[in-house]
């Protein structure tokens, strides 16, 4: 059927018809409603704001949040290599037969205590590590303008990483520790003696 | 429906749901999000010439042809325990049949560690008490001969399982291998080293024991699973086993991270320091979702060249070029061009002529200097093992 | 439902309503039509230098970031707002059967309206585009053209209310879906995006809501008002069902802004899973409109039909149609996940401005304005204005097919592991290489219709004085000297 429809000559405006829709349209759309309805109740994951794609529940993501020791160590990690790696590398090697090494030393993983002393003041060597003598290096006082949050997360990773097997250390041991510094008057850098007899503990 | 203020309100109110679900919604929600990452440290925002970058980025209209999104992929997880917890059925229990035969008999090898050193523990204690005491009471000498008894029983049964778990293996090294997982995942301190060669630990290796104990990690699925199905086994690990375990999201099928795009998928927190959030139109040129974090930055000369006239680097590359960005200035003779000024090979891009980066250039690579993807909370980085990894 | 009939004005001529809309609404055509071609010429700039990156490469505001948010703006604002009003004018006032109450404010209105477009080509160009693709335009336009619309909405408003025609015709409800949505979109981007800007990551689906209500509500609304209108009109039926009409009509402006987001986007999953819900439902929208038109021309081929504003309207709605089965497609995430980031969305966005909604525009612009001019009903050159039609569809086609098939190899390109670079990089450009031809074809059929509403104006206005009048008159004298000479 083809009619031709001018448009010269003007129909009048259009009116609309009283056609129903369908009951069967309708409940189409109602199932289709309560199956998206549904779908979503299932996977909004609580409409929660921390949960993306491809991850489902707020649960999950929870449990796949590191642990506060976890992020302690990360961000220590991060301090590490801005302040220490340039001498004590980051494999913790140390260099030469100046710098001793962090990995492997009992140093790192005595007392807490003696660690922020050295970081707080710095050291002239000699001193012994792992068994081995090292000498002519002397460690600035790195860890003086690190916050102690910041001083607790450089050491944690130290004691932890490289099987170190340490265990991380808190804000508060760092604070006491510091105070402890402090009380003991100490100017310059330290050398094994002095540190030994402000009573600090080395490690045999 | 021919009452004319009705539609009007109902125009008004339809509208109002689709608003309140895509704009208040959002909004609110994330209005209070917070910058920080549970660590005490925050998302920071960007200062500076990267935060001018940002404008850089809109104004020529950057988003259009590359998208700062990382998207999601198919992955699966590992659940990788370290240490086991104190009580042996609600392990067993937890874990159920969500592990392999080998894993089991690890596991059990693991707590007839923990059972024999306490016993053995429990005999240097009555030893010590025996010792100690002035007077040498019967009940004391019987407690020793009970906590004799004990150790003998539990060395016993942890030969037995040695031998079962090892009864494939004639290496040494291999299975003081396994003995050293396992007493990683017992998480015992054993100071004595005549105990450890007397439960059969080959003296060569116990000096280099840390390091296997503290990689003794066994993985009690195999990247196949999903939330769902070990749902169950983490809560139950996590609250009545005690163990010390961690969940590791793994690759299975993820364009992004595995073609090296991207260290994990983007999420809100990644966009909400930015005046302008863009996430990008068409993927034509790279996704920038982690492009401080690839080598293509690391050299900003490197960098500069290619924004200056991107076919220097990739003959092939559609980009336009961003000469305008840059200034050219006439080096005379036996002058040398300023430090900052582009070369290639060494030599300056144009001979005569120093090519040197306008501020918004420098701010543009600060901008994309500062996009990472870095672990976050929400987004763990998942981990991709290399093909060679697979074997 | 039945409207107390007593009260009521007689219904005014529609030659009165014709003279009450003439100069305000042929303002509005024709600021339509001077849009048009410099968002065709823009899109064609900006097309070349996807696959041509060196051409006027020097020039920083000519890149393709400022092309393609100019192209867009001036389609948007500069056609899709002139035209739109220009047809919402003149349909609520024959449709209430009322002259166009206030008709210089709609002039003022006009003016502001096309200043505020060009204040935002201007400002792009200057660098102040707001970074959402989509709705690019800067802060000061935005509120130019609020104000502007405001004008005009208010002679549409006391048009509309002053009632004569007893009953409401679906088209005036879209209408009025359009003029309450346009401030309220452009208003919430400008509050929440540019003002007091809400933060980060919440802009992307503040941002989505926006772009896409402006095209789903507004653009979808003015153009399936004038499809709506036009269709039973011209072939001289009733609408099929008003029940229909009023489910589709209630529906697209429920999900319209929530349709479309990607599955990709760096959003919480709940709004991915609604935006999904809402892209499902979708499918009803599609259903209703498509269905009650269908009914209504049952056996009428509105493409193949000799009338060109039905053909303009049957392309609309087959494109309109075509647009809402893909928006349905994106319920699976699987499918948007392979187009999110590719040409497609740009592709579709073509079918929807183009394809639909110009074409809509088009269809009524070209039946209303020989009205508007006079009695003298046929355009001039009429063979000639048919281009305009083709090339557009033609350039529709093309886009939509040879865009979207080969985006989804580069979808598919994008979710290989261990993909060369380069082979994205072909894969990506393409569609894009392709489409160029499309755009050219949209920028030859722009002119055609500018030059034809040109020749229009000057008969209709000038009669023997028109450039048109006098060429024919040199040309017959030339025609009779010859037969003059051949005679001899």
């Amino acid at each position: 059927m083809s009619e031709n429809f001018s448009n010269l000559n003007e129909p009048s405006e259009p009116s609309s018809g009283t056609a129903q829709m369908p009951m069967g349209i309708m409940i189409v759309l109602i199932l289709l409603g309560y199956i998206g309805c549904y779908n979503v109740d299932q996977w909004n994951a609580n409409f929660a704001a921390n949960v993306h794609a491809p991850f489902t529940e707020p649960d999950e993501v929870a449990s796949l949040a590191p642990s506060a020791e976890e992020l302690l160590v990360a961000r220590g990690k991060q301090i590490y290599s801005k302040n220490c790696v340039a001498c004590h590398q980051a494999n913790g090697a140390g260099s030469g037969t100046d710098i001793p090494p962090l990995a492997g030393s009992e140093w790192v993983k005595g007392d807490v205590a003696t660690i922020v002393a050295i970081t707080q003041k710095g050291l002239i060597g000699p001193i012994s590590v792992a068994g081995k003598k090292y000498g002519a290096g002397a460690m600035t006082a790195a860890g003086e303008t690190l916050g102690a949050d910041e001083l607790a997360a450089v050491i944690s990773y130290v004691r932890k990483e490289w099987s170190n097997g340490g265990s991380a250390v808190g804000v508060e041991e760092v604070n006491d520790a510091r105070k402890k510094v402090n009380d003991s008057g100490q100017s310059g850098q330290w050398e094994v003696k002095t540190l030994e007899a402000a009573g600090f503990i080395i490690p045999e | 429906m021919n009452k004319a203020p009705w539609i009007f309100l109902g125009v008004l109110f339809t509208l109002s749901l689709s608003w309140w679900g895509m704009v208040y919604g959002p909004a609110s929600q994330l209005a209070g999000q917070s910058a920080d990452k549970g660590d005490g440290t925050a998302v920071l925002p960007r200062v500076g010439l990267a935060k001018q970058g940002e404008q850089v980025y809109r104004e020529n209209g950057c988003y259009y042809c590359h998208t700062r999104t990382a998207t999601g992929g198919e992955f699966g997880y590992e659940l990788r325990l370290s240490q086991l917890g104190g009580d042996r059925e609600v392990t067993d229990e937890v874990l159920g049949e969500n592990i392999t035969v080998e894993n089991t008999r690890l596991i059990d090898l693991a707590f007839e560690f923990k059972y024999v050193v306490a016993a053995k523990k429990t005999l240097d204690d009555a030893n010590k008490a025996l010792a100690d005491a002035k007077e040498k009471t019967p009940e004391l000498e019987d407690a020793v001969a009970v906590a004799e008894k004990s150790l003998k029983n539990s060395a016993v049964s942890f030969k037995e399982v040695i031998s079962n778990v090892t009864e494939k293996t004639t290496d040494q090294n291999e299975k003081d291998t396994i003995l050293f997982r396992a007493y990683g995942l017992s998480g015992v301190e054993i100071k004595d080293k005549a105990l450890m060669i007397q439960l059969g630990m080959g003296e060569q290796i116990i000096d280099e024991h840390r390091k296997i104990a503290n990689e003794a990690i066994i993985k009690l699925t195999h990247g196949k699973a999903q939330w769902g199905d070990i749902e169950d086994m983490v809560r139950g690990l996590k609250t009545r086993a005690g163990a010390q375990f961690k969940l590791q999201p793994v690759v299975i099928d993820w364009p992004d991270v595995q073609n090296g795009v991207a260290l994990r998928q983007s999420v809100t927190r990644d966009f909400m320091h930015d005046t302008h959030a863009m996430p990008g139109v068409m993927q034509l040129g790279p996704n920038l979702a982690n492009a401080g974090g690839t080598p293509a930055l690391a050299d900003s000369n490197q960098f500069y060249v290619h924004l200056y006239q991107p076919r220097l680097i990739n003959e092939k590359s559609a980009m336009p070029p961003y000469r305008y960005l840059f200034r050219k200035i006439k080096v005379n003779a036996g002058e040398t061009s300023p430090k900052n000024a582009l070369k290639i090979k060494g030599k300056d891009l144009v001979a005569g002529y120093a090519i040197i980066p306008t501020e918004k250039a420098e701010a543009l690579f600060e901008f994309l200097k500062s996009l990472r993807t870095d672990a976050l909370p929400e987004a763990p980085i998942v981990d991709n093992p290399k093909p060679a990894d697979d074997q | 439902m039945s409207e107390p009939i007593d009260n009521i004005a007689p219904e005014a001529t529609p030659e009165e309503i014709n003279a009450s809309c003439r100069w305000p609404v042929m303002f509005l055509f024709f600021s339509a039509a001077l849009w048009l071609v410099k968002a065709a010429i823009i899109g064609v700039m900006g097309s070349v230098k996807l696959h041509m990156p060196e051409f006027l490469s020097d020039i920083s505001f000519l890149t393709y970031g400022h092309l393609q948010a100019n192209a867009w703006v001036a389609f948007l604002f500069g056609f899709g707002g002139n035209a739109g009003l220009g047809l919402t004018l003149w349909m609520l006032s024959r449709l209430r059967g009322a002259p166009l109450a206030r008709p210089g404010f709609v002039i003022a209105g006009t003016v502001l309206w096309n200043v505020g477009v060009t204040a935002a080509l201007v400002g792009i160009t200057l660098g102040d585009q707001n970074g959402v693709a989509g709705l690019e335009l800067p802060v000061y336009a935005g509120r130019v053209l609020l104000i502007g619309q405001a004008f005009i909405a208010f002679s549409a408003i006391l048009t509309y209310f002053s009632r004569r025609h007893k009953q409401l015709y679906p088209s005036t409800w879209y209408l009025i879906g359009a003029l309450v949505a346009l401030p309220w979109i452009v208003g919430t981007a400008h509050w929440l995006l540019a003002a007091a800007p809400v933060r980060g990551a919440a802009q992307i689906p503040v941002g989505h809501w926006a772009t896409t209500s402006l095209l789903q509500v507004w653009l979808g609304c003015l153009g399936l008002a004038a499809v709506l209108y036009f269709i039973p009109k011209i072939i001289g039926r009733e609408l099929f069902s008003r029940q229909w009409a009023a489910f589709g009509f209630w529906m697209l402006l429920l999900l319209g802004g929530w349709v479309n987001l990607n599955s990709g986007s760096p959003l919480p999953v709940w709004q991915i899973k609604l935006s999904q819900f809402a892209n499902g439902l979708f499918i009803f929208v599609v259903i209703a409109v498509g269905w009650n038109l269908r009914q209504t021309a049952r056996g009428v081929p509105l493409l193949g039909s000799e009338n060109l504003t039905l053909k303009f309207m049957g392309f609309a709605l087959g494109a309109w149609v075509v647009s809402g089965l893909f928006t349905f497609c994106n319920v699976f995430p699987e499918w948007n996940a392979i187009l999110q980031f590719t040409y497609a969305n740009t592709a579709l966005r073509h079918l929807f401005a183009w394809g639909f909604f110009a074409m809509a525009m088009l269809g009524g612009i070209y039946y209303v304005a020989p009205r508007l001019l006079g009695s003298d009903l046929d355009w001039p050159c009429g063979r000639t204005v048919r281009w305009v039609y083709r090339l557009i569809a033609v350039g529709v086609i093309i886009i939509t097919l040879a865009g979207v098939g080969m985006a989804w190899g580069h979808g598919q390109a994008l979710q290989q592991i261990g993909v060369d670079a380069m082979t994205l990089q072909t894969k990506a450009i393409n569609p894009m290489r392709i489409a160029f031809l499309g755009e050219i074809l949209f920028m030859v059929s722009s002119f055609i219709f500018l030059g034809s509403l040109l020749c229009l104006l000057s008969r209709n206005c000038c009669g023997e004085l028109s450039p048109m009048a006098l060429w024919r008159q040199i040309r017959e004298a030339k025609m009779e000297g010859k037969t003059e000479g051949g005679a001899q």
